[in-house]
């Protein structure tokens, strides 16, 4: 270590004597008792889901499809689905993210950015190593456990989630990192570093791109304990930059905002791609659910999550619209029939591609048309009423305390998403079981039809309820 | 400050309208009113109560004591004829970041049924009207904090209304910009709005102010 390195060891450790007296800097402990949770958290309920699952799923069909190249291939796609969502998520807020009045008061000094910036580093080198890891042993264990595997299933598993936890996290990295013009010359005179080392990396960080990454981190932070996910949402979305030279033409009220959804799309393609390509899995896994009896009817419930999350892609204005409760009057239209006006474009979208999705995949597996399309169309309508309720669910109950708990948070946010999967999955099971009986027709059309109205009472009352008292 | 005597059809007024959140006084029991075509002007030092008095007279916040009304009709935004007839700038508007500013005013004249055949030259004439004629092509956060001041003020002038309630709209101005929008806001006033604005700027207030009233911050 050099001279100036060394005194640069000496002067942080003064400061972190000053901020935390003797006991240190207590993130480590924090982020120990964060790993501690998350095991409990797996062992209690990610382990038994996921051997259930494969249990569902016929062991020895899962078990060969393991040795199958399909397994290799589902890995690769796995690795650069984390590869990409990572550099997205450094983008936004990376790995390397202090706080603010560190950033501002020490970072900002003449210490070397990497000596003063490594304990966050190292944080999160932890968090994604451990993640993956444990999501290997997550998989390994779920399919031992069901007896899909042998036990030398395990380590491999352990081994893969670690390489994918490491893509990840240099993505991760290079994602932050590559915001910041590169250094033209070494960073400091005795100072080097190998050029795409982690070091390297740190050191090009630039102080403006990491003050804003820790701003933008502490009104996440903020946002999330406050169950106030819109304003996570506009934090973590990129700012659009697109299709400047479009124009948003006067129609109708209703088709002029029809117009207004189509151009937000048009402006965010990521959005509208990951929309139809998820509204298109969603209906080929629908279409091979009621289809064919080789699928356990249990996908339908994973259908119905992917659904709606390429659904929830889709209505970027219905949010949008939604953020508008509680300003001014700007907009003309009422507030119901504006809601129900930004269903037209994710709700068509939805409705053909999933279920020209949906009928091909059911010619596909030998079946017909007639015995998918039908619940693909409520799968569509179901989804239409979840959004309603997930865009104006509002700020969680806080009936003891003005800071919702973590778990009112969780369960707040999360209803709509249980309400459609259980609803969609519901149907789907039941249309496997009973194919022909007319009154689970008859449920699932008063359900799609209870939903939609739930959903738009929920943006009547959303509308009506906020002003305060 | 005396209320006045007889009220026309968007005359905004607060009968001894007070608000008070637990222990605290936000705004002590005050009256104001402003008749159609009229411009009242509201001043105080910080914490006086303003922007909570405007919250109050736009019917988004109910008041602790006394009633604020917008013509004949409580002020209570839930209410559509309200809606329709006030436009407010008290915080920021929510804008969509997927708009640019042309589209925004282009979305906001559709929903209040505007005349379609002249709605690009409204569009435009409105950007221009406040120095934003470039920017059309610009979205919400492009913008400086100046000009996202006047692209508020625009989207605020721009939707139809016979009441305009605005708290400080001349933060983050230039003088020019400051001097233009005093010259809109008197515009507004002598064709008929009822112009009510929470000011701290002597220029803004001397052109467009008919009733000035100084809010006294609360005493507890």
């Amino acid at each position: 270590m050099t001279a100036s390195a060394v005194s640069d060891q000496e002067r942080l450790a003064d400061t972190r004597h000053v901020l935390h007296g003797p006991s240190g800097n207590p993130a480590r402990k924090e982020v120990a008792y964060a790993a501690y949770v998350a095991v409990i958290l797996v062992g209690l309920y990610g382990f038994p889901v996921l051997r259930a699952l494969v249990l569902a799923a016929d062991p020895e069909a899962m078990g060969s499809a393991l040795r199958s190249p399909w397994a290799v291939l589902v890995v690769v796609a796995v690795t650069a689905v984390v590869a990409v969502l990572g550099r997205e998520a450094g983008r936004v807020r990376g790995p390397v993210v202090a706080p603010v009045p560190w950033v501002d008061h020490v970072v900002a000094s003449s210490l070397d950015r990497w000596a003063a910036l490594r304990p966050w580093f190292g944080y999160s080198l932890f968090a994604v190593l451990f993640a993956g890891g444990l999501s290997g042993l997550l998989v390994g264990a779920a399919f031992l456990g069901a007896r899909a595997a042998s036990w030398w299933f395990v380590p491999i598993t352990v081994a893969v989630g670690l390489l994918v936890g490491l893509v990840g996290g240099t993505t991760w990295l290079l994602g932050q990192s590559r915001l910041s013009p590169p250094l033209r010359r070494g960073p400091r005179p005795g100072v080097s570093s190998r050029l795409g080392a982690p070091s390297a990396e740190v050191r090009r960080m630039g102080l403006p791109e990491l003050r804003t990454q820790a701003a933008r981190s502490n009104r996440i932070v903020g946002g999330v304990q406050a169950g106030d996910l819109r304003a996570v949402r506009l934090e973590a979305a990129r700012p659009v930059t697109r299709g400047r030279a479009l124009r948003l033409r006067r129609r109708g009220p209703v088709a002029t905002l029809v117009a207004r959804d189509v151009l937000g799309l048009r402006r965010a393609p990521g959005a509208a791609v990951v929309g139809l390509v998820l509204t298109v899995l969603g209906g080929v896994t629908l279409g091979a659910t009621l289809g064919s009896s080789a699928v356990p009817p249990l996908v339908g419930f994973v259908a119905a999550i992917i659904g709606y999350v390429g659904f929830g892609a889709l209505a970027e204005g219905l949010r949008l619209e939604a953020d508008t409760v509680g300003t001014p009057a700007l907009f003309g239209m009422p507030p119901v029939r504006a809601a129900a006006t930004h269903l037209v474009v994710p709700g068509l979208t939805h409705l053909v591609g999933t279920t020209l999705a949906g009928s091909v995949t059911a010619l596909a597996v030998g079946s017909t048309v007639g015995e998918v399309l039908p619940w693909c169309v409520m799968t569509t309508v179901v989804l239409s009423g979840g959004s309603l309720l997930a865009a104006y669910r509002g700020r969680p109950p806080a009936t003891f305390s003005t800071v919702p708990s973590p778990q009112t948070v969780a369960i707040w946010y999360s209803s709509p998403l249980v309400l459609c999967t259980l609803l969609v999955g519901g149907m789907v099971w039941g249309a496997v079981q009973w194919p022909t009986s007319g009154l689970l027709v008859i449920a699932t059309w008063v359900a799609g039809a209870s939903i939609v109205y739930a959903g738009l009472r929920r943006v009547d009352r959303e509308s009506m309820s906020h002003r305060d008292v | 400050m005396d209320a006045v005597a007889s009220l026309t059809a968007m005359d905004v007024r607060g009968d001894d309208v007070s608000k008070v959140v637990g222990p605290a006084t936000l705004l002590a029991p005050v009256s104001v009113a402003a008749s159609s075509g009229t411009c009242l002007v509201l001043r105080g030092p910080n914490g006086s109560g303003k922007t909570t008095l405007l919250r109050i007279l736009i019917g988004a916040l109910p008041p602790t004591t006394g009633t604020a009304t917008v013509g004949d009709a409580t002020a209570d935004e839930r209410d559509p004829a309200v809606r329709a007839a006030v436009a407010a700038l008290v915080g920021a508007p929510a804008t969509y970041r997927d708009l640019t500013l042309r589209d925004h005013l282009v979305l906001l004249d559709a929903t209040w049924a505007g005349d379609a055949d002249s709605c690009d030259d409204r569009v435009a004439a409105a950007l221009t009207q406040l120095g934003l004629g470039d920017l059309g092509g610009r979205f919400p956060h492009e913008l400086s904090s100046g000009q996202t001041q006047l692209f508020r003020l625009a989207l605020t002038f721009f939707r139809p209304s016979d009441v305009l309630v605005l708290d400080e709209p001349e933060q983050r101005l230039d003088t020019t910009k400051r001097a233009l929008v005093a010259e809109i806001l008197a515009a507004r006033r002598d064709a008929g709005t009822t112009v009510v604005l929470a000011c701290h700027d002597p220029v803004v207030t001397d052109r467009v102010a008919d009733r000035v009233v100084d809010l006294v911050g609360a005493t507890d």
